[in-house]
């Protein structure tokens, strides 16, 4: 209880006090109980995770297929020709994706889903409200029917 | 409130159990009721429903070749709707369907996505029903079964 100079008591009324406090507390409970809810529907990068595997297995995206066996996919193998010449990412591997950015590096070289996105995006993506992820792949490559070994990175960024 | 400004603080002092008492009430009936609401609520199945058919469908444009997915748990009192650009599940609630969950799917250029909607009108709500994801070449379709 707060006293004046004359230790009386202070007018202001006690109902007020007590009102502040049970909003505190209601808010304080209610903001636990969703964010736990909230948690538990957490699926962290899984997302970009996928659309980072799609970009090295899909044929719409940089996999390789033999025309020779009826276009037929070799899983682990990519086409030079559609990163290098056609840029895939962005005229057959993703369509609708207006909320992600990705980035493909193959001998020293970018390629890129949504540029302007991804630059803005990668450098905040550490927040809660966005999801990163990148991974390297050993990959053999074909370049006009020549075969080679390279490391394809692949970055996807994007709102979760 | 003139009880309050009592100078002596006399009445106050033998209204503040009684207080306390009051909002331990008021507290306690907050807590019980939000508990209730969130125990009736279908906010958590239809997010994870959108979520684990959503994330199911970005899976199957992994794959290279053609695929068929039985998808394994069944569909309870929900609609399942699936166009281009999303996936929506609403869940009955008291026989009335209620907000929908959004999953937002990334689409391969030129593999079409088929509409699906199920079910379509209201009655059905106590159907159980299984889901068949389906990829090929030209298309993502949806299936129930």
């Amino acid at each position: 209880m707060i006293k004046d100079k004359k230790a009386q008591l202070s007018k202001t009324p006690l109902w007020i006090i007590n009102i502040c406090v049970l909003a505190v507390v209601v808010l304080t409970i209610s903001m636990v109980v969703n964010t736990n809810i909230n948690r538990q529907l957490e699926t962290g990068n899984l997302k970009a995770q996928l659309l980072t595997k799609r970009v090295i297995y899909n044929p719409n995206c940089y996999a390789y297929s033999n025309p020779d066996l009826n276009n037929q996919v070799i899983v682990g193998v990519v086409d030079y020709e559609k990163i290098d010449s056609q840029n895939n990412l962005e005229t057959s591997c993703f369509q609708n994706g207006e909320n992600i950015g990705v980035k493909a590096v193959f001998q020293n070289k970018d390629y890129y889903y949504n540029k302007d996105y991804y630059d803005e995006i990668a450098p905040i993506a550490f927040s809660e409200n966005y999801m990163e992820y990148e991974e390297n792949y050993l990959v053999k490559y074909v370049n006009e029917d020549v075969f080679g070994f390279e490391i394809i990175t692949v970055s996807v960024v994007g709102k979760k | 409130m003139k009880v309050f400004s009592n100078r002596r603080g006399v009445e106050e002092l033998q209204l503040t159990p009684l207080l306390i008492l009051i909002f331990i009430v008021i507290i306690f009936f907050f807590l019980f009721s939000y508990a209730k609401s969130i125990s009736e609520s279908t906010y958590l199945k239809r997010n994870f429903l959108a979520k684990d058919i959503g994330f199911t469908i970005e899976a199957t444009k992994i794959s290279p070749s053609n695929l068929v997915i039985d998808y394994p748990r069944e569909i309870e009192n929900a609609q399942i709707s699936l166009t281009n650009s999303n996936l929506s599940v609403r869940v009955y609630d008291e026989e009335v369907l209620g907000r929908p969950a959004f999953f937002p799917t990334i689409n391969l250029k030129g593999v079409f996505v088929e509409d699906f909607v199920y079910p379509e009108e209201q009655g059905l709500e106590d159907e159980t029903y299984g889901l068949v994801i389906e990829k090929n070449q030209e298309e993502v379709l949806l299936k129930t079964k």
